[in-house]
């Protein structure tokens, strides 16, 4: 018996992979492979914020309002600084509107985790509230209009996010580097012990002197700084930031969250679940098209797995009571 | 967990690949597959389909309207290597990239409702927004004798197809002087709840109103809600000081009309539109000439004619 979730979510989706593969043989070709691994970089993005927020023991809902508000202001800054004399020099566009977008999510992400590392609201009514906020504020910007790139980066701006590099989708390259860079520091930084140690036991941690309402603050940053990238990427692979992006995206990401092994109840989960179980949804959501099975029962099957997971997880962890 | 997979994935596909035969795959692609609208165009798709014989309608988009999620799953019909697509366009930007790889790849591509203009898109059949807002407008003039004021809703101020709509009812009521009253008009998001409080907003805050007019059908597709707020002004209603009238001509929107609660409904005609986008992807697979734009016309239902179109 495999000893970790992940293991488990390893190989499902290694059946999954072998059961679409059989019914439809497109699936392992390598466009498919390369637009799969695109499409499912975004939410595996904000998952592994994601992850680390569910393993503090809280939850963001604010990330697909996040991750849209900004696409949008990362298309609305490059039109603006295009009229500047920052288009003069090669990338400079692009790279401030989209470090000012990043600022943005972390901010809102911040906001978060002060309301309820330091005020100690609900994580939940927060990041709700923050949700609508943050669409709120998409709707306002654009006045309900989707916005394009513009100026002398828009091929730049393609490239950094939806180009390859090695034969990968460059998505796939940021997911990667960002879910090392969260399992080492995990694995190998205080703050990731104390992270668990909180999920854990928060007062338990208190006492053993690890600083809580910093450590919670961090988590949401990240997650919305995770956000904000994915949205980034989102608009530069779309080539169009429409205001109604990634509505209804926050349920996808704790669900790929989940299946990966991150336990509501916090202090457990991880980055390669967190990869892993986007990657599962994505390929669950890919298959039924390629077979052609019916749509309507997608939400069905994928609802099943989050359950089958969280199972499996109270089995696994299963103590006398 | 394997064997749970497999049984439930062989499950479905016994269960959904009934017609596994040498046809022309025709793939069409709705902004959302939980809108009524798009059930019809669907029946109109299937029905061709099945008079065509050699074509088969297959009709898959994302089940909520999201952009990013349509052009994920026309991207894999194209890996599919589907005969021809036919998308209502849930953002042109968003949709652009994908139509040019469609094409690249060798699929014929061509828009049905709301179109991508400016993209590699070979043919646009839908409705004619402007001559619709017209239709919208005349009903107004004709089921409201009283020249006054109006308002109107809308789904989303990025509709073009909305705004044309708009448009085209303001220059008919214009030209018959009625006016336009401000806060007009109100943005639902689609939301058809929210559309019921709008038109409850607009007439609580003109007491005055003759007349409001939905660009979309969203109020109706909620018949309880929309009777809620006819019983709300049943008195400025009945005494004919305000009537109301509403695009589309949906089964429940028809419903209201005949029981007096809405004055005049313009329609779409989906089913044509899906008729139509099967004649045309397979006109453009037969290397035939199509059309650009392909307009189907609009329905004008008043109580006098109803009953025809409640068969």
């Amino acid at each position: 018996m495999p000893r970790t979730q992940t293991a488990y979510v390893g190989i499902a989706f290694a059946a999954l992979v072998v059961i679409i593969w059989i019914l439809a043989p497109v699936f392992l070709t390598p466009r498919n492979l390369f637009n799969v691994s695109k499409n499912f970089s975004f939410i595996a993005l904000m998952s592994l914020g994601e992850t680390l927020v569910i393993i503090s023991g809280g939850i963001d809902l604010s990330v697909g309002s996040v991750c849209a508000l900004s696409a949008v202001v990362t298309m609305m800054l490059m039109r603006f600084f295009s009229a500047t004399a920052a288009a003069h020099v090669p990338g400079v566009t692009i790279a401030f509107a989209a470090l000012l977008a990043l600022a943005l999510a972390a901010l809102i992400g911040l906001i978060n985790g002060f309301l309820i590392a330091r005020i100690r609201l609900s994580p939940f009514v927060t990041t709700l509230g923050m949700l609508s906020v943050a669409r709120g504020m998409t709707y306002v910007l654009t006045q309900g209009r989707a916005q394009y790139p513009i100026g002398p980066d828009v091929a730049l701006f393609t490239r950094l996010a939806n180009g390859a590099v090695l034969g990968l989708p460059t998505q796939l390259v940021y997911l990667l580097l960002v879910a090392v860079l969260m399992a080492m520091a995990l694995r190998h930084l205080v703050w990731g012990r104390h992270l668990y140690a909180i999920g854990g036991n928060a007062q338990a941690a208190a006492l053993t002197g690890v600083r809580v309402p910093r450590v919670v603050l961090s988590v949401y940053l990240l997650s919305g700084l995770a956000a904000g990238f994915a949205g980034v990427l989102i608009a530069g692979w779309l080539g169009a930031a429409p205001a109604n992006l990634a509505t209804g995206y926050e349920l996808r990401v704790i669900a790929a969250a989940v299946i990966g092994g991150a336990n509501l109840a916090g202090g457990l989960g991880g980055a390669t679940g967190a990869v892993l179980g986007a990657a599962l949804i994505e390929v669950i959501r890919n298959g039924f098209v390629l077979i052609g099975a019916n749509t309507y029962w997608e939400e069905v099957f994928i609802g099943v797995i989050i359950i089958i997971a969280v199972l499996i997880d109270q089995i696994r962890t299963r103590r006398d009571f | 967990m394997k064997r749970v997979i497999l049984a439930a994935l062989a499950a479905m596909v016994v269960a959904a690949q009934t017609g596994f035969a040498e046809k022309l795959q025709f793939a069409v692609v709705p902004k959302a597959m939980n809108n009524p609208f798009f059930d019809i165009a669907r029946d109109g798709c299937v029905r061709r389909a099945e008079e065509l014989g050699n074509v088969e309608c297959v009709y898959r988009g994302p089940i909520e309207h999201e952009p990013a999620t349509q052009v994920q799953i026309i991207q894999d019909l194209i890996t599919q290597r589907v005969d021809g697509l036919a998308i209502s366009v849930s953002d042109v930007g968003a949709a652009t990239g994908v139509i040019k790889a469609a094409r690249e790849a060798g699929i014929h591509v061509i828009t049905f409702d709301a179109d991508a203009p400016g993209s590699a898109r070979e043919a646009y059949i839908g409705t004619n927004n402007k001559d619709l807002g017209r239709a919208l407008g005349e009903m107004l003039v004709k089921t409201q004798p009283r020249v006054g004021t109006y308002g109107m809703v809308s789904g989303g101020p990025a509709a073009a197809n909305l705004n044309e709509r708009l448009d085209g009812v303001r220059e008919a009521a214009g030209k018959a002087g009625w006016k336009e009253v401000s806060g007009s008009p109100t943005y639902c998001n689609d939301d058809p709840a929210l559309a019921v409080q709008q038109l409850n907003d607009l007439t609580t805050a003109h007491p005055d109103l003759n007349a409001v007019v939905a660009v979309g059908g969203w109020p109706l597709f909620v018949p309880e809600g929309y009777r809620n707020f006819f019983d709300n002004n049943a008195d400025r209603f009945k005494s004919g000081r305000l009537v109301a009238i509403s695009a589309d001509t949906l089964p429940s929107e028809l419903q209201l009309l005949k029981g007096g609660y809405v004055a005049a409904l313009v329609g779409q005609r989906p089913f044509e539109m899906g008729e139509k986008v099967m004649d045309a992807l397979l006109a453009l697979h037969d290397r035939k000439t199509v059309q650009e734009i392909i307009y189907t016309g609009v329905d004008r239902v008043t109580k006098g004619n109803v009953g025809e179109f409640l068969k």
